[in-house]
């Protein structure tokens, strides 16, 4: 049961009959006359009982990319419906206008549409629709909140999306695609060609040109459809935050823009997401859309507060793939948890496999250590030497283990680990 | 607003209001509000049982009430009285007391006048006293005050008050009464009269009974017709003391030798109107209680309609937020409370000489030595102020820190420059 602003004026407006007869007669007959426009009002009200509500939720949005959720409502019952409609959305699902007035004639429907605006990745639900049918008189009306369970995903922003343009440039040229004077690099065979003026003369193939009478080059290409498992790390660590965003949301960003250049460029990319148990696992081996599967995949993936299993990591990667493979550890290289785990971990793969430690650097350490102006800045300037110290003798280590590492800003880190990419496929190391 | 592909209509479900019958609507309502309803209910209970026990028999709390049981209260004196065939009435002001006077007959009634507040003006006690002479009453005045006293009978008088004590006070005078209760207690009774220990009242009159030693005046004093008396020590008629000494022999005689006992407490029924000023009740409007009383009601209203809300609240399952920089911030608290001027220090000093050594081209393994020869041959200072500060001197405080700290961001950027 609710009660209207304008039962509440009833009520002041009722003070002026008391004030001009100021008799205890006059004060029950004033509370009479509301509770009996209570009675009148809600027993003419229609039900929200005989309400049936369906739900309409698109399957997914980008984050900061706004959408509408649709409710359908059919008025059951034999009176007619005023009142309001709420749909109930946790608060970071933004919805605009989850209040609003309704009016169904008996029998009929109607199409509520509620705008969203999520602030938040990941699955965000809607609980329950909540209906207020007010009376003829629009004083009072029963409320009924209905159970409507629904669920939004929304999905990663993919912002790194504006590096891809030129990263996949650079991979045409390598691929020998783009016309670029330079020899295709790359070290697989892939043609014999006409020498036009311009072309490397190291690339000069005399034997073929000995056959024929004119000069040919060789052309090459970069390996294709080798395997790259991106592993990106789930655990407490994965909470922290940088910058405006947790280490998971970056890492996302970059094994996204990473996943999608290593597809264009022919090669097959397996994602794991993973603490202690796997939370995600996409391969594009299988058919479909492999973008879509890796941001309906990742769109859920949250920091779990517990320590990264990095002893479960290598099994892992066997089970995705059997043979040598590039594979990118998404994880922060901060002292610590990474002596433990993460040493151990590149000494084991990169025994098999070409190993990529992708880690997000905290430009805070950077501005911290030069501001020196008060004892106290100098102090955490010292900090802030110390952690980075730590981080470059962990880098040196996992470097001397045969392993690279991208260690760059949460901006700067997906673009760097696709440079890292290109770079390596360039060498042939894939 | 995105365009994403909507679910289709066939595996939409349908939402629907649950519970059944109105039958099982109110099964759920009853089992889900149980214990708040039998928890209200047994509070009412208890607090309506709480009040009819203790109001049971019309109890009252008033000291030398007829009706309390309580140590200061006179509830005994009254019940042996009835039980002797006294007709014990109870009045709380002057007018029901003469009209109970008139009502009784001539010479056929006892009044008691108790006044603890000191309510009665003397004009009021003159009243009493011409009417229960003129009724032919006797009249028993408890711990009067001196003008009530005079005016009740010139004869009498106020001496003033007397300090308790545990000796007893002995008639010596001409009252039976006061022969026959021989001696009567000296001790004022907590909650009569004015404070927690209150002090006796003495008069005197044209017979004097019960003076404590060393003074002429008494506990107890008559008119020399014995129909007007005046007690110093309303104790004697309480619950607590009458069974001590000769309390109840005197308070029986003085009270039970009539077929009727008025017994009058004042209260503020005999405060006459002229005698406070105007109440507000008096000065506002008679409009202006139901009014407000409606305004309260109508908040409440206001209350309810702001305050339902539309359905339950959703909650926010939320993320753990940690700073990355925290650990850093934490280590250099750490850093200075220790005043490790000399560990800070150091660690900028590795820092800067590894980062030289990246500039200069010498390998991250580095030898100092080898640093120190490099910079000084690339910014032209002297070998031994570059070896102090990069390798060799301690801060001893903060300012000395500051400066190690910024001299070697100094050099850092001019080795860099070059």
């Amino acid at each position: 049961m609710a009660i209207s602003g304008r039962f509440f004026l009833l009520a002041l407006l009722a003070v002026v009959p008391i004030i001009a007869v100021p008799r205890s007669a006059s004060w029950l007959l004033a509370l009479a006359a509301l509770l009996l426009v209570l009675a009148v009002d809600l027993g003419l009200a229609a039900s929200p009982r005989r309400i049936a509500v369906r739900r309409e939720i698109p399957n997914g949005v980008r984050l900061t990319e706004g959408t509408t959720a649709v409710l359908r409502l059919a008025n059951e019952s034999r009176r007619l419906l005023r009142g309001q409609v709420r749909d109930g959305w946790q608060p970071s699902a933004g919805a605009a206008n989850a209040l609003q007035a309704l009016r169904i004639p008996a029998g009929e429907r109607a199409v509520v549409r509620v705008r969203l605006l999520p602030a938040r990745r990941g699955d965000l639900r809607a609980d329950h629709v909540t209906l207020r049918s007010y009376g003829p008189l629009g004083m009072a009306a029963w409320q009924k909140t209905i159970k409507a369970p629904g669920t939004l995903r929304v999905l990663p922003p993919f912002h790194s999306k504006r590096h891809l343009p030129s990263k996949l440039r650079k991979l045409r040229e390598l691929d020998g695609k783009a016309a670029v004077q330079i020899r295709g690099a790359g070290t697989e065979f892939d043609s014999l060609r006409d020498y036009v003026r311009g072309d490397d003369v190291r690339s000069i193939d005399w034997r073929a040109t000995a056959r024929r009478r004119d000069v040919v080059v060789r052309t090459w290409r970069p390996e294709r459809d080798r395997r790259v498992v991106i592993v990106l790390d789930t655990s407490r660590t994965s909470a922290a935050r940088i910058g405006d965003e947790p280490r998971l949301d970056t890492g996302i960003e970059a094994s996204l823009l990473l996943a999608v250049l290593a597809e264009r460029g022919g090669d097959r990319v397996s994602l794991i997401a993973y603490d202690r148990r796997v939370r995600t696992r996409v391969s594009s081996s299988g058919k479909g859309n492999m973008l879509n599967a890796m941001v309906q995949g990742l769109a859920p993936l949250q920091p779990e507060l517990i320590e990264l299993d990095a002893a479960g990591i290598p099994g892992q990667v066997r089970a995705v793939t059997a043979h040598r493979a590039l594979v990118v550890l998404v994880t922060p290289l901060d002292a610590g948890a990474a002596e433990e785990g993460l040493i151990p971990l590149v000494a084991q793969l990169a025994r098999r496999h070409v190993v990529v430690v992708a880690s997000v650097r905290d430009p805070a350490l950077d501005e911290a250590r030069l501001e020196r102006s008060t004892a106290a800045l100098v102090y955490r300037a010292a900090a802030a030497e110390h952690a980075l110290n730590r981080r470059a003798a962990i880098t040196a280590v996992i470097k001397q283990l045969g392993a690279e590492v991208v260690d760059a800003p949460p901006n700067e880190l997906p673009p760097e680990l696709a440079d890292m990419y290109i770079r390596l496929k360039a060498a042939g190391r894939l | 607003m995105s365009s994403a592909p909507v679910r289709s209509e066939a595996d939409v479900h349908v939402f629907r209001a649950d519970g059944g019958t109105r039958a099982e609507r109110a099964g759920f309502w009853w089992r889900r509000s149980k214990f708040w309803l039998l928890a209200g209910a047994a509070l009412v209970a208890v607090t309506v049982a709480g009040l009819v026990v203790g109001n049971i028999g019309g109890r009252s709390g008033e000291p030398l009430s007829m009706t309390n049981p309580a140590p200061e209260g006179g509830q005994a004196v009254a019940t042996v009285l009835r039980e002797r065939g006294v007709e014990v009435t109870s009045s709380d002001s002057l007018e029901a007391t003469l009209h109970a006077l008139a009502a009784n007959g001539r010479g056929a009634s006892t009044v008691l006048v108790y006044d603890p507040l000191a309510l009665l003006q003397p004009g009021q006690a003159s009243r009493l006293a011409g009417s229960a002479a003129e009724a032919g009453a006797k009249l028993v005045a408890l711990a009067p005050g001196p003008l009530a006293t005079k005016h009740l009978n010139p004869e009498l008088s106020s001496a003033g008050t007397a300090s308790n004590t545990d000796m007893p006070a002995s008639a010596d005078c001409a009252s039976p009464a006061a022969q026959a209760a021989g001696t009567i207690d000296a001790t004022g009774v907590d909650g009569l009269g004015v404070g927690a220990s209150p002090s006796l009242q003495v008069y005197r009159g044209a017979v004097t009974c019960f003076a404590p030693a060393g003074s002429t005046a008494g506990f107890m004093a008559a008119n020399s017709t014995g129909d007007v008396t005046v007690l110093g020590n309303p104790g004697i008629v309480s619950n607590e003391r009458l069974a001590s000494r000769g309390n109840a022999a005197l308070t029986f005689r003085l009270l039970g030798s009539r077929p009727h006992l008025v017994w009058y407490t004042a209260s503020l029924k005999d405060v006459t109107a002229a005698s406070h000023p105007p109440t507000l009740a008096e000065l506002t409007p008679a409009w202006i209680f139901p009014a407000s009383g409606w305004l309260l009601l109508a908040a409440v209203i206001g209350m309810l309609w702001r305050g339902r809300r539309h359905g339950p609240l959703v909650t926010e399952p939320l993320p753990v937020i940690v700073k990355a920089s925290e650990t850093v911030t934490g280590r250099a608290r750490l850093y200075q409370d220790a005043n490790a001027q000399d560990t800070a220090v150091h660690i900028l000093q590795h820092a800067t000489l590894t980062r030289l050594a990246q500039h200069l081209r010498l390998g991250t393994q580095a030898d100092p030595a080898a640093v120190v020869e490099a910079a000084a041959a690339r910014t032209g200072r002297t070998r031994r102020d570059l070896e102090a500060l990069l390798v060799t001197d301690v801060p001893l405080n903060d300012k000395q820190m500051l400066t190690m700290a910024a001299e070697l961001a100094a050099l850092e950027e001019e080795v860099a420059q070059r």
